[in-house]
């Protein structure tokens, strides 16, 4: 009697097996779906794209679910999968040199603009009136591919320096130096559209 | 600190990477600087709000959704493509339906790839039995609301045994049937519960009976609304299906 309940057991438990797997996975790693999609849109710039890109990351983890070592960082892992497939796939699209000139653009250029339309009670709140979501995220958008990817990873998922070095693949002072340059041109580019949105002409009243 | 040092660190702070010692000095400088103090503030605001004005709430519900559908489609295909019999099944597959082959084919494999595995099912149930009112009361549960009972007219077959067994989780009653040295073990579980060989995936829900002969033994399982039976014996001259009245007419 031994040899068909045994085997109809260990083929039970193997089927078991792949479920557990899967039942893991669901609980681990898809609860980070959001997150990544968050990302996926700024980084694609369109829904389709975004969706594919997280799709395809999420069947790679998938499939390499048994390196995950387990306990560690898991939406950091699935953001260096998704970064890695964005960097090989979608940006091969239309790659272009990116040239960025900011000599022109100091730190402080948006507090500065600020500061020098004089006295007036509170005008960065007068400011961030001004700019609308769009606004915001086209800017984002807008910035060139390498300082979008820190400036993303740093501002909407709020991962550190290092977490983004990491998955990013640069070492800390190039991640640093990107963000840097990103805020520069994301200042730059939201005192355009609130100037465009009709911000001056309010302040100068 | 000087305002040139404090702005040096602005991103630091701003970012949470400042050490404890910078974010000590930095806090000193600003209670006393209005100037440093504001372009702080506002940088901050400013971070907050990119981060909030781009984050989009999406729905990624059916995203989920669609992932996990082709989660499970690949993990199928790929148990199906290292299958080492798939060529023989895709040739009796000219006569039966290609799904059922698939089904035949992973479970050959499964059956051959687990020989090591070791249950100790047997030692705890097979020698259980259960009172008469008790098998009563199952027998009449298996033939009335199940139609899964064994025709005794064709059947020699006796009752030998019976309990309710937990096996990887999933409580089930088994039915050991014996005549001389045959046996039959019926499994008889909730459907909805009872997970066979990816049936979901397999089967997809049109198919009811599948009947398996391997080397060492054969299978029958089969579902009749909620329930689902497998038959399982190591003598293969038995006519299993016969023996099963709701089989028959399959």
């Amino acid at each position: 009697m031994s040899g068909p309940i045994r085997k109809l057991v260990s083929l039970m438990s193997s089927r078991q097996s792949e479920k557990v797997k899967k039942a893991e996975f669901e609980k681990e790693a898809m609860v980070h779906i959001d997150s990544l999609y968050r990302t996926a849109l700024r980084m694609t710039k369109n829904e389709g794209d975004a969706q594919d890109l997280v799709q395809e990351a999420f069947l790679k983890a998938y499939r390499f679910w048994d390196k995950f070592e387990k306990g560690s960082n898991c939406r950091a892992w699935l953001f260096k999968i998704m970064t890695n497939i964005f960097i090989n796939n979608y940006r091969a699209k239309a790659w272009t040199p990116q040239t960025v000139d900011l000599e022109d653009v100091d730190d402080d250029f948006l507090f500065g603009q600020l500061s020098a339309l004089g006295p007036s009670d509170n005008p960065e709140q007068h400011f961030f009136n001004k700019v609308f979501d769009d606004d915001v995220k086209a800017a984002v958008e807008e910035l060139p591919e390498d300082f979008r990817l820190v400036v993303v990873l740093s501002f909407l998922e709020g991962f550190s320096y290092q977490e983004i070095a990491d998955i990013v693949g640069l070492n800390i002072g190039t991640v640093k130096s990107r963000l840097h340059r990103g805020r520069k041109l994301l200042q730059k580019s939201l005192w355009e559209y609130a100037v465009k949105n009709g911000f001056v002409k309010e302040a100068a009243k | 600190m000087t305002c040139e040092e404090a702005l040096k660190k602005l991103y630091d702070v701003i970012d949470k990477e400042a050490s404890e010692m910078d974010l000590i000095e930095v806090q000193e400088h600003l209670e006393n600087c209005e100037h440093c103090m504001s372009r702080y503030q506002f940088e901050a605001m400013l971070k907050t709000f990119v981060t909030d004005k781009a984050s989009v709430k999406a729905d990624t519900h059916r995203l989920k959704a669609n992932i996990m559908d082709n989660i499970k489609q690949e993990s199928f295909s790929n148990r199906v493509r290292n299958n080492p019999f798939r060529f023989g099944a895709v040739a009796v597959s000219a006569v039966a339906a290609l799904i059922i082959c698939i089904v035949a084919a992973f479970t050959v494999a499964e059956f051959y790839r687990h020989k090591t595995y070791t249950y100790q099912f047997e030692k705890t149930h097979m020698n259980a039995t259960v009172n008469s009112i008790a098998a009563e009361q199952a027998v009449n549960y298996l033939e009335n609301d199940l139609h899964l009972a064994m025709d005794e007219n064709r059947s020699p077959f006796q009752m030998a045994g019976m309990t309710y067994s937990n096996v990887l989780d999933r409580k089930y009653l088994h039915v050991h049937f014996s005549q001389g040295d045959s046996h039959i073990s019926l499994f008889v579980g909730d459907a909805t519960e009872f997970s066979l060989p990816d049936f979901e995936e397999a089967i997809l829900g049109e198919i009811t009976y599948y009947k398996h002969v391997c080397a060492e033994c054969q299978v029958i399982y089969w579902v009749t609304g909620s329930a689902v039976g497998i038959a399982v014996s190591e003598d293969k001259s038995l006519d299993l299906t016969s023996m099963f009245p709701l089989l028959r007419a399959m």
